[in-house]
Order: C-alpha cells, then sequence, then structure tokens
C-alpha cells in the first residue's frame, strides 16, 4: 500500500487507479449514505478521490490510511451537504416511498432498503443521522461541521430516527428488526452483504 | 437498548462495508478530472505571471512617467543667490559672456512670459541678503539690485522680438569692461549708483533677457542634473516583456499527416547593450505530431509490425534561453537575428499507436507518460523577428522561428522539428530616454 501511495504522491496515474479501485467500494458506500441518489453519490466520490490525490502528500502514514481517506470523503459529502442545502426541501421522502416495492424488485432488501431509507430523509436529518448513528460523530462535533447548535443536531437526529422507524413498520422491517441485525451480523461475518 | 438504539445499530450495520462492484466509468470520469486539473496548472500560473507583470507595469509607467525631481529643500531661486546674481551682474557689465544661443533665448524668453511676474514678487517679497564673507563693495551694490528690481517688470514685459531694438543708453560715466574674473578689481571700481544704473539697463536691453544671468546658474544645475540623470539612466538596461503566442507545425522523423500546435508564453528581453540582448521566459506548448514507419520499433508496446504510425499529443513546457541581436533600428521597427537553446520539460505525452500487418486488423494501442522526460537545452532554436513599435513603451513583433533538436524527444527519442511565426505584444519597462534632454526640460519645467 505505501508503494501504491508513494506513486500517487509522485502523480503517478496507475498508482492513483489502484488506490482508487482498492477503495472504490469503501468510499462509495460512504458516498451512497450522505447522497440523495447514486448519481450524487458518485459525484461525491470522484469529489473526494481529488481531494485525496491533491493531497495525498499530507497524509501521515503512521496512521491508518482507510480512516484518513474516509474523513475526506466524509467531509466532502458534508461539504455537496453545505453546498445544496439551499436547493433541497426539508423533506424529500415522497421521491422514495416506493421504498418497499424497489426492494422487491431488486430482491436485496438488507443494504438497498437500509440505504433507501436513509437517502430518502431530508438533507438535515440524513446527514445528522449519518454522522451520528453510523460514522459516530457528536452533537458537538455535528454543530461544528454542519454550523448548527447542539440542540438542533440533536432535534434532527430525533426527527430522523422516527421518520425511519415510520418507514421501517409499513416495510414489515421494524419487526423484523431483530432479525435483519441477525443477518447482517451473519452477512458481516461471511465477508460482504452483496448488492 | 432501546428503540431509537436500535434503529441507530439496524442502520450502521445494514449499511457498514457492502461490497459495491467497482465502476470502470467512474475511474474514467475521475481520470479526466485529473488530466484536466495538470491542464489548468501551466494556465494559471501563466495568468499569474502575467498578472503580477502587468502590476509592475502598471507601477514602472506611473513611476517613470513622474519626472525626476529636483530636490530645493530650503534652496532659494538662482535669482535671490544674491551674491551670484551679483556675480553675474559683472558679467554682464564685462560684456565678456553674454550668451546669443537661439534655442536658450528662445526658452528663456518663454519662461520670462511665463513667470515674469513670479520672479518679481519673490524679488520683491525676499530681502536681499548677502552671504557671509562678501566684500563690503559688493554689500553697496544692493541698492543697485534695489533699482534693477524695479526695471525688470519693464523688460520681461517687453516681447523678446522687440528688445533687440532697445537703443543702448549711454552714459558718461560708464567705465571700461570690468574682467568678471577680477572680482578684486569689481569692487575698487568706484561708480555712481546712476551710472550703475544706467550700465544695467544698457546691459538688460542688450541681453534681450534680464534672466539669461539665472540661465547661467540653472545650466549649471542642468549640468549636474544631467550627469545625475545620465548616470542613473545608464545603469537601468532595458527590461521587455513579451506576451506570446505561436502556431507552428512540429514533425518527427517521418512526418504522415500535419497538424498545427500552439505555443503561449511569457517572455522578458534584457538589454546588454544596444545590439546585443537575451531572452527567457516560459513557452507553453502543445505539440501535435505523427510519424510512420514500416519497421518495426522497438519502442512499438504490441510487438513487429510492418507498417505503423505514431500520433503524438505532447504538453511541454518550452524554457527558451536565446541571444538576440539587432541587424536594423529604425525609428518605428527594428529587426533582429535570434539564437539559443531550449529545454523541454514534457509535462504529459499521449502516444497513439497503430499498426498494420497484413492479413490481420490494425491494432491501437496507447501509452500515457506524466513528467517523465526533460531535456536541458536539447533543442536549438533559430528565429528572425521584426518589431514595430508602437509607442514609446509598446511595440508587436512577428517572428518566424525554428526548432531543431540536438537530442532525442520525448519517450521514443523522436528528433522533433518545429516551425512557426510567432506574434507578441512587447512592453517595456524601462522605456529608452535621453536622459539628457529628460533631465533638461524636467528641470525646465520647474523654473
Amino acid at each position: 500500500m505505501q508503494g501504491i501511495i508513494n506513486g500517487c504522491i509522485r502523480k503517478d496515474r496507475s498508482s492513483q487507479y489502484l488506490l482508487y479501485k482498492e477503495f472504490y467500494s469503501y468510499g462509495m458506500a460512504i458516498c451512497r449514505r450522505y447522497a440523495l441518489n447514486d448519481e450524487d453519490a458518485a459525484d461525491i466520490l470522484s469529489d473526494g478521490f481529488m481531494k485525496v490525490f491533491t493531497n495525498i502528500e499530507k497524509f501521515d502514514n503512521t496512521k491508518p490510511f482507510k480512516s484518513w481517506l474516509g474523513r475526506i470523503i466524509t467531509n466532502t459529502a458534508i461539504d455537496h451537504y453545505r453546498m445544496n442545502l439551499k436547493f433541497s426541501g426539508h423533506e424529500d421522502v415522497d421521491t422514495h416511498e416506493n421504498i418497499g416495492h424497489m426492494a422487491a424488485v431488486y430482491d436485496q432488501l438488507a443494504y438497498k432498503d437500509l440505504l433507501a431509507l436513509v437517502q430518502g430523509l431530508s438533507p438535515a436529518y440524513r446527514t445528522v443521522f449519518n454522522l451520528y448513528a453510523i460514522d459516530g460523530y457528536s452533537h458537538e462535533e455535528i454543530a461544528e461541521l454542519l454550523g448548527i447548535s447542539v440542540g438542533t443536531s440533536k432535534s434532527n437526529l430525533f426527527k430522523a430516527r422516527q421518520k425511519l422507524q415510520e418507514r421501517l413498520v409499513p416495510l414489515g422491517l421494524k419487526n423484523q428488526a431483530d432479525a435483519t441485525l441477525n443477518v447482517n451480523n451473519a452477512a458481516n461475518l461471511n465477508n460482504r452483504t452483496r448488492i | 437498548m432501546g428503540t431509537e438504539n436500535d434503529i441507530d445499530r439496524l442502520f450502521k450495520d445494514g449499511l457498514s462495508d457492502p461490497e459495491i462492484p467497482f465502476n470502470e466509468g467512474d475511474w474514467e470520469k475521475l481520470s479526466h478530472r485529473l488530466d484536466k486539473k495538470k491542464s489548468r496548472i501551466v494556465p494559471f500560473w501563466m495568468f499569474t505571471a502575467g498578472g503580477i507583470a502587468a502590476a509592475v507595469l502598471i507601477f514602472l509607467f506611473w513611476f517613470l512617467s513622474v519626472p525626476p525631481t529636483i530636490k530645493e529643500k530650503g534652496a532659494k531661486p538662482p535669482v535671490m543667490a544674491n551674491a551670484d546674481t551679483l556675480s553675474s551682474d559683472r558679467e554682464i557689465r564685462s560684456g565678456t559672456d553674454i550668451t546669443t544661443n537661439a534655442d536658450e533665448d528662445r526658452s528663456h524668453a518663454e519662461l520670462n512670459f511665463r513667470k515674469p511676474n513670479t520672479e518679481v514678487a519673490q524679488l520683491q517679497a525676499k530681502p536681499l541678503q548677502l552671504a557671509e564673507g562678501e566684500s563690503p563693495a559688493l554689500r553697496a551694490e544692493m541698492p543697485v539690485l534695489e533699482e534693477f528690481r524695479t526695471l525688470r517688470p519693464l523688460t520681461t514685459d517687453i516681447p523678446s522680438s522687440k528688445r533687440v531694438e532697445v537703443p543702448l543708453l549711454i552714459s558718461p560715466f560708464a567705465t571700461p569692461p570690468v574682467k568678471a574674473s577680477s572680482r578684486l578689481a569689481l569692487t575698487e571700481t568706484s561708480e555712481s549708483d546712476s551710472a550703475v544704473l544706467v550700465r544695467k539697463a544698457n546691459a538688460l536691453a542688450q541681453s534681450k533677457d534680464p534672466l539669461e544671468k539665472l540661465g547661467r546658474k540653472n545650466k549649471d544645475i542642468e549640468r549636474d542634473v544631467k550627469k545625475k540623470m545620465e548616470g542613473t539612466l545608464a545603469k537601468q538596461n532595458s527590461l521587455i516583456l513579451s506576451a506570446m503566442a505561436a502556431p507552428d507545425i512540429t514533425y518527427g522523423q517521418s512526418n504522415k499527416d500535419t497538424k498545427i500546435s500552439s505555443n503561449l508564453g511569457m517572455l522578458a528581453t534584457y538589454a546588454l547593450g544596444s545590439k546585443f540582448s537575451v531572452t527567457s521566459g516560459a513557452i507553453y506548448a502543445k505539440k501535435l505530431y505523427n510519424s510512420g514507419g514500416t519497421t518495426a520499433q522497438a519502442a512499438y508496446p504490441t510487438g513487429p509490425a510492418t507498417e505503423w504510425d505514431v500520433y503524438a499529443d505532447c504538453r511541454v513546457l518550452d524554457i527558451p534561453v536565446n541571444v538576440n541581436y539587432k541587424l536594423l533600428n529604425k525609428k518605428n521597427l527594428s529587426v533582429s537575428v535570434n539564437t539559443g537553446l531550449s529545454s523541454y520539460f514534457m509535462l504529459k505525452e499521449k502516444y497513439t499507436y497503430t499498426s498494420y500487418q497484413p492479413g490481420q486488423a490494425e491494432q491501437v494501442s496507447t501509452q500515457e507518460f506524466t513528467n517523465q522526460n526533460k531535456h536541458l537545452f536539447g533543442i536549438a532554436n533559430v528565429s528572425l523577428s521584426f518589431d514595430h513599435k508602437v509607442s514609446q513603451s509598446l511595440s508587436i513583433g512577428v517572428q518566424p522561428f525554428a526548432k531543431l533538436p540536438l537530442t532525442g524527444i520525448g519517450n521514443n527519442d523522436v528528433s522533433l522539428k518545429s516551425a512557426g511565426v510567432s506574434f507578441s505584444i512587447n512592453i517595456g519597462l524601462f522605456p529608452s530616454k535621453k536622459p539628457g534632454k529628460y533631465a533638461a526640460t524636467g528641470f525646465a519645467r520647474r523654473l
């Protein structure tokens, strides 16, 4: 990995390609959670890797590269959130009302359903939920990152959970929460959940 | 564990680390963006350099357009230096040094008409003072100056063309001319006030210009200033900044197709003398060329080919160092022959190889190299430049040129030649001046 990173520092295209390929799945997974759809996620990922490639010489190689890259991509996603904030409504769930149907079509219930539910949240709820529930940020950190108050962060998290809960019930997923957890855990143990 | 935490965990576990298939299209888009970013680097640098150059130009134009100031801090106008004035009066009296230079007369006549009242006002406003150590005889002349002062407005109001016609006043008390250098003798002459007055009047009428003596004083100062200006300006060799654009044709060993390459750059020319100058700078070049052959090439990656060609698209940073010799330098046109060496920094090379083998479909492959090759002084430059002067500091130039390889260029060591015509806008940072004239004019403007 260090050789690939060194190649990226030299702006060697083949090294950049290898790095991109290696962390594509990891980075795209982050981007999809923060984005409204896959297209936006691809844009965020592209921006994130541009930052990675242009700042890779700043990477401290005593620390895990994956965490550094994840942080950059998360920050890029937040930048997108900030940029698109004025164009976004507070509720975008209407575009995802057929979550259950889509899930049924693609038969990829676990990851796709959950992703669609998160993407169905408004940008403000989605961002706070992602940062707090999945990426482990505190409300203070979220408040600073997003330029909101701690109270707003807590409120958005509460409402995000509420929305998710409401949407889990008709899908029947809420009742299967424990089962899903077990399935996911098992899937994680058996390598990764395939789409 | 509450409901909320269950939801958090459900999503955290469900969304963490999925395996998303790699999408080659996403990489292509990113790769394209990385290419664009690289290609933006040089223009941005050039724009920055251009902005700095423009700022420097504006500053220098402003700075150089202000005439040099002669510090008059505490200095009295020449007429007020009464001791010198008296000395000058002695020269008038002696009649030995009344200059009749037409130009000086004209300039002083102008001065007289411009500023007579000012001069008189100065005379009247400021009491004449003798310097320490002046002889009593000089002090004795003070009343004469008082009378002289009263005469001046009359004479200065007379047009210069008519002044010569003023008849000399004849005084029976007039004494023979005294050598101006004989200061002691002068002090020993004894004249009545009226005799001195008449002689003064005659001298004034004859000299056409009562301030001529001031001019003599001024001339000394002018000479000093001129020397200083010449000394100062002589150190300021001309520096010319040029923005150039040049289409050219670049070709390798065996050119099969002709494409126009382009060059954009900023150059600086430093004059080493009236004939020689050196030029350097940075030129960003997009070189498109191709070559072909029928023999197998070692550099060809897909194996032997009976017939092949390669299309190259190279981005090159060209750093020339040229010496220029001015063949012709007319008023608005100068012609120079220029020669020197260029260093090529191959920022990006993209080669598309096509091979044709009998009985087989053509094979195409590409190779890309980024910042892989540089050729220090690997190109010889020859050019002839024609510059048309638009203004003192601005000129436009046309320069047919050729660039000949001294070494193999690029990843495949191609004998890369270029020929084209460069068009440039040149701005002189230190416009050539005639220091003496400039100094004199600047000084006269202040009188």
